[in-house]
């Protein structure tokens, strides 16, 4: 993609000696849609075990991202953090991070 | 983007799932979307959104915040010829691709990947692609592979490519030499300026267990970067030959 990359974050999995993130960086918005596959390439990315500690924390991520959408989409600078409660480790956790720009805009505006 | 020099205020919130919220108090936006049982937990005082996300971090116990590589920019290598090689790191590439600009073996890759040294993604299709810093681990690999003699344990492999793919965008690793005593992998300087974290690792080492004996150093970043360059240059002056022999025709 041309142009200056003005839409810029990432989605992380952290925590739990985990450390893996998709980001994005293009001139346009994210839309939800895309948004929800940079969710789908982050989980596959991860084992069964890290995936499994994270479910709930991947499901919320895209409550988030659609709650985002219905909204118009999110102004940066923001982050949503879903940690894992249930596993009783408060670091094991799913991030979204819009850094500049705007993202999870609906997928009808692009 | 809030302004790097002066002092903003940001909000941590926490929801009843136990999700946090993050955001200047000038984002509306962000606000709107909080939850309703949402609960104010810290303000904090920042000049950037890098430098408050620490304190959040900080104040959470997770560590140190990784502040984003820049994704826009691409890795750009210029050499003295005024050759130029530029990637964005954003960017999938195919099998074909990934052979062809690393010229690693398609036997190679496959044996990569049945190890599961290096996992490409893929599509519904099945169709094999391969991010930026894994095309790095495939140089890598061809690096290390060229000299017969070296053999390195699948599971030490797997560590000394990771070196690769995690910190391509630390300059301040680039002139680097990962190495393996044993299982462990550390990096060292090639002007050996930190020679005594060498010494003390080869101090720890198990003399009951031979093969614990072998120490490998391997390519530093940027030889990896530089090979990457000279492939793309070939392929580049290929296919300007032959642009230029089609002009000629």
């Amino acid at each position: 993609m041309k142009g200056k990359a003005t839409h810029r974050g990432r989605i992380q999995a952290q925590g739990g000696e985990v450390e893996k993130s998709c980001a994005w960086a293009q001139a346009i918005a994210l839309t939800r849609s895309e948004g929800q596959q940079k969710v789908d390439t982050l989980e596959e990315s991860l084992t069964l075990i890290e995936r499994d500690s994270r479910k709930e924390g991947f499901q919320q991520v895209r409550d988030y991202i659609n709650r985002a959408a219905k909204a118009g989409g999110v102004n940066a600078p923001v982050s949503k953090t879903f940690p894992n409660r249930s596993k009783g480790r408060s670091d094991v956790r799913v991030d979204i991070e819009v850094i500049t720009g705007k993202a999870f805009v609906p997928d009808s505006t692009k | 983007m809030v302004s790097t020099t002066e002092q903003a205020t940001y909000e941590l919130w926490l929801s009843e799932d136990g999700s946090y919220d993050f955001f200047p108090s000038t984002n509306e936006n962000a606000r709107a979307l909080l939850d309703e049982d949402a609960k104010l937990v810290k303000l904090i005082e920042a000049s950037s959104w890098e430098e408050a996300r620490q304190k959040q971090y900080e104040l959470l116990g997770w560590g140190s915040y990784q502040i984003p590589f820049d994704a826009s920019e691409a890795v750009s290598i210029l050499d003295s010829k005024g050759g130029r090689t530029a990637f964005n790191v954003n960017d999938l590439f195919n099998r074909n691709t990934a052979c062809d600009l690393t010229k690693i073996s398609f036997n190679q890759l496959r044996w990569l990947e049945q190890e599961k040294i290096v996992v490409p993604l893929s599509d519904k299709k099945r169709t094999k692609f391969y991010t930026f810093s894994q095309i790095l681990q495939l140089q890598a690999y061809v690096l290390i592979n060229h000299d017969k003699s070296v053999r390195v344990r699948n599971n030490v492999l797997k560590k000394v490519l990771k070196f690769y793919s995690a910190n391509f965008n630390k300059i301040d690793l680039h002139q680097s030499h990962p190495y393996s005593i044993g299982s462990t992998i550390k990096t060292v300087e090639p002007d050996l300026s930190n020679a005594n974290d060498f010494l003390d690792q080869v101090r720890k080492l198990d003399f009951n267990y031979p093969a614990s004996y072998t120490v490998h150093i391997y390519p530093s970043m940027m030889d990896v970067l530089l090979t990457l360059h000279e492939n793309v240059q070939a392929i580049y002056d290929i296919e300007f030959d032959e642009f230029r022999q089609m002009l000629a025709a």
